[in-house]
């Protein structure tokens, strides 16, 4: 993996060290009760982002098409989607405990997509040659953004239920419930670009695949998430730990599709 | 709807009775249509709704919907609560997710393979193998829309502009299941495998049966573009079963390392032809390929056999004296002259490299596995005694030394290097992959052409109702055969409505409600 390190492009090597960076100031910062380091690492995250930018743009200018389409392309374009997420919700909500994880999260990311680098620049196939490509992507990567933030706040929530935000005075359950109607807005338009795409293409906007099932099984999990809340007893830690496995299906439908049976047949599964 | 209604309905509502709220009724409830819907499907004879045991299985399903409808005040309160919608949507996820893990639809054959002999049967019994078309599963989806249509008007959500995102959300669904049932029954899809110059007034779908369009579609013309990479080399180590490196010929310059390896590669020069001894294969019935020689005689499936009687690199049928003959050294027209026989019966026949189904003949009544008057389809498949190759220079654990790399033709087929005791394997390819292919479509009636499109993948033809989609391309000997999908969805106009209204109602609910009701509590507070 250090070879595949140092043979990746500057672009790469400087996303993945500032998002380290970046963890680790997030890291200490609370720890050392020092406001400055809070500054540094926001900067760092941000030159993170700035890194992952320029990669993501280098490989769009290189290639001539979106780099959204190979697993390892969206490993670079999952942490570009969570630190986007995290500047908007520290920009709203002053959310900066947030920070650790979306580095963490980057980070990991990185790492993998560094394990597992795209060995070629693949060639864009004709079916994915439309103008709903990006769009669906793109709001589907910015949905799985915004619910690992409303994952992380519910994890917060269970362990600190009492907290309560200096300002606003709002707690981490009000939190990842804004993430989740954020992020369930954006599934649903992902969903549904997803749908129309198909149409066009195939003739299909719904075939029962593998990876359709799971984005409707993903969305439904939120969808049952939004109406516990109006449930006596779902509140609180209960719907936290839907919230929890909500994200686990996030993961699962942007991961995980290569170990279900019917994976292989799938026009939606990384090969 | 909930214990505090007024805290989470400011406008008021009837409030049903709150033995209603309850997960273990709301289960119940979806239980006993379920298992109804699964003994009716068991019962029912589908394929013939005459028949004695489909109006059982109605009868049961008409038992069900008349209990409900007696009792339809109770199954109001019900499928109106929170518990219900909830209860629904976890059961739908759950078959889903059933769905994703068991293969759907598959031949018989795979579930016993990967799931044993036991289990296939315990799939059969609750529809496991075929999910999404199973009577039970469809009910949840009535049920769904049931619940979403009743609510409506328990919580009024047309009465007020702040309900209008409840009001799209909920009934998009409803409409988007109804456009779906439309195009189920008034639609369908088919495929027409086209030739450059034909023209077809069917279809075919998947059970067979012919679609009669109603006028003439013709192709004219076909073209595939492919990215221009040039020759690739993929590097293999024997621990991962996927290359390790790919070098581009075009782009990759100076010394290459193959990860995890001792091995470094010089490409010294990338155009080279290397001679390698011709060869001659038979794909087999049942997939199996064998080598063969001319002049050997070797084993077919279901007792035959065959012995190579000839070879012709440039076949041509002389009309004169009506006899084959072999008019240059040149491999134009490859062709391998067979006798097959089994016990008193034998036949010769020529197989062509370029026409691998001319040599399988009308003798196809007993199918393509050997068991009848035919041995089955064989195909030839020729290999030049050259091939592209690219030289190299290979610093090892062995030491340095320079090797011809040829070029592999396909995976089944392919001139591999191997270094350093086996440990690396390297290939050379020529595969292009192709960036895109179109089909010049024409539409004909009465002899008269009224439309014509070039389509390609996301860009289909429409024409009285049916959209033509490029589904498929392939270049074969015998020319190319463009794949076309055919489709009629009279309910997608309303689909479409449907999950418009979903986005509208969702991104209403949450970001425009709020300061409708903000506004509301506002002007109560001053006014």
């Amino acid at each position: 993996m250090f070879e595949n390190f140092t043979d990746a492009n500057l672009w790469f090597q400087w996303a993945t060290l500032l998002y380290l960076t970046a963890f680790l100031l997030f890291l200490a910062a609370p720890i050392l009760r020092n406001p400055g380091l809070w500054i540094v690492a926001t900067l760092a995250i941000f030159g993170a982002f700035a890194m992952n930018t320029g990669l993501i743009a280098d490989r769009w200018i290189e290639g001539g098409e979106p780099p959204f389409k190979t697993r390892y392309e969206t490993n670079l374009l999952y942490p570009w989607c969570v630190s986007i997420v995290f500047f908007a919700l520290l920009g709203l909500y002053r959310l900066k405990i947030l920070g650790v994880f979306s580095a963490a999260i980057s980070l990991i990311f990185f790492i993998y997509a560094c394990a597992y680098p795209d060995l070629q620049l693949e060639n864009m196939p004709p079916a994915l040659q439309s103008g709903w490509f990006v769009p669906h992507v793109v709001a589907y990567f910015v949905a799985y953004a915004v619910l690992f933030a409303s994952f992380v706040l519910a994890i917060l929530a269970l362990i600190f239920p009492g907290w309560r935000n200096t300002g606003s005075r709002e707690g981490y359950e009000a939190y990842y419930n804004h993430a989740v109607n954020f992020g369930f807005t954006t599934l649903t338009i992902g969903l549904i670009f997803g749908a129309v795409w198909g149409k066009v293409a195939w003739g299909d906007y719904w075939s029962w695949d593998a990876k359709e099932n799971w984005a409707l099984i993903t969305w439904l999990i939120y969808l049952a998430v939004i109406h516990m809340r109006y449930m006596s007893g779902w509140r609180g830690s209960r719907a936290a730990w839907v919230c929890i496995a909500g994200f686990c299906a996030v993961m699962f439908t942007y991961l995980g599709m290569k170990v279900l049976p019917a994976a292989s047949g799938s026009l939606h599964v990384y090969q | 709807m909930t214990e505090s209604p007024r805290e989470n309905d400011p406008l008021g509502t009837a409030i049903p009775s709150k033995k209603y709220y309850s997960f273990k009724l709301a289960f119940a409830a979806i239980g006993i249509v379920l298992v109804v819907c699964l003994i009716a499907q068991h019962v029912g004879k589908w394929d013939d709704f005459a028949s004695g045991r489909t109006v059982t299985a109605l009868v049961i399903m008409g038992i069900l919907a008349a209990a409900a409808v007696a009792g339809a005040k109770h199954v109001y309160k019900l499928t109106t609560t929170y518990h219900f919608a909830v209860g629904v949507i976890l059961t739908t996820i759950a078959a889903i997710v059933l769905g994703t893990w068991i293969l759907q639809g598959a031949p018989e054959a795979d579930y016993a393979r990967i799931y044993g002999k036991d289990l296939p049967g315990f799939f059969r019994l609750f529809f496991l193998h075929d999910i999404f078309h199973s009577l039970w599963f469809n009910s949840l989806l009535v049920m769904m829309s049931l619940s979403l249509f009743l609510v409506l008007f328990k919580r009024k959500f047309y009465s007020q502009l702040s309900q209008l995102g409840f009001l799209f959300s909920h009934l998009g669904i409803i409409v988007i299941l109804i456009g779906a049932l439309i195009g189920t029954i008034g639609g369908g899809k088919w495929f027409i495998p086209m030739r450059i110059g034909e023209s077809y007034t069917k279809a075919f779908a998947s059970d067979d049966t012919l679609l009669d369009l109603g006028f003439a579609l013709k192709l004219d013309d076909s073209r595939v573009e492919f990215y221009d990479d040039g020759r690739k080399i993929y590097a293999y180590r024997h621990d991962s079963d996927r290359p390790v490196k790919v070098v581009n010929l075009r782009k990759e310059h100076g010394e290459i390392a193959i990860p995890g390896t001792k091995v470094r590669l010089n490409v010294i020069e990338s155009d080279k032809r290397r001679e390698l001894p011709m060869r001659h294969e038979l794909h087999l019935p049942g997939g199996a390929d064998l080598a063969v020689e001319v002049g050997k005689t070797y084993p077919l499936p279901g007792g035959w056999q065959a012995t190579i009687l000839q070879f012709m690199p440039h076949f041509n049928y002389d009309m004169e004296t009506k006899s084959a003959k072999n008019i240059s050294g040149d491999p134009v027209n490859p062709a391998l002259q067979v006798r097959i026989f089994r016990g008193e019966t034998e036949k010769k026949q020529w197989l062509f490299a370029n026409m691998p189904d001319y040599g399988h003949q009308q003798n196809h009544q007993h199918g393509a596995d050997g068991t009848g008057d035919d041995p089955g389809k064989l195909v030839y498949h020729f290999h030049p005694p050259s091939a592209a190759s690219v030289e190299l220079e290979i610093v090892s654990p062995e030491g340095t030394k320079r090797e011809f790399l040829a070029e592999s033709d396909s995976e089944e087929h392919s001139n591999p290097l191997f270094l350093d005791n086996g440990k690396v394997m390297l290939i050379l390819t020529n595969e292009p992959d192709i960036k895109d292919y179109w089909s010049d479509l024409s539409v004909w009636e009465n002899g008269h052409q009224v439309l014509k499109k070039t389509i390609e993948v996301n860009d289909p033809l429409e024409y009285k109702g049916y959209m033509f989609y490029q589904s498929r391309w392939e270049a074969t000997r015998r020319g190319v055969n463009s794949g076309i999908q055919v489709v009629k969805d009279p309910g997608l106009v309303v689909v479409y409505a449907g999950c418009a209204m979903i986005c509208i109602g969702v991104a209403f609910i949450f970001y425009v409600r709020p300061r409708i009701l903000r506004n509301k509590a506002k002007a109560i507070a001053e006014g």
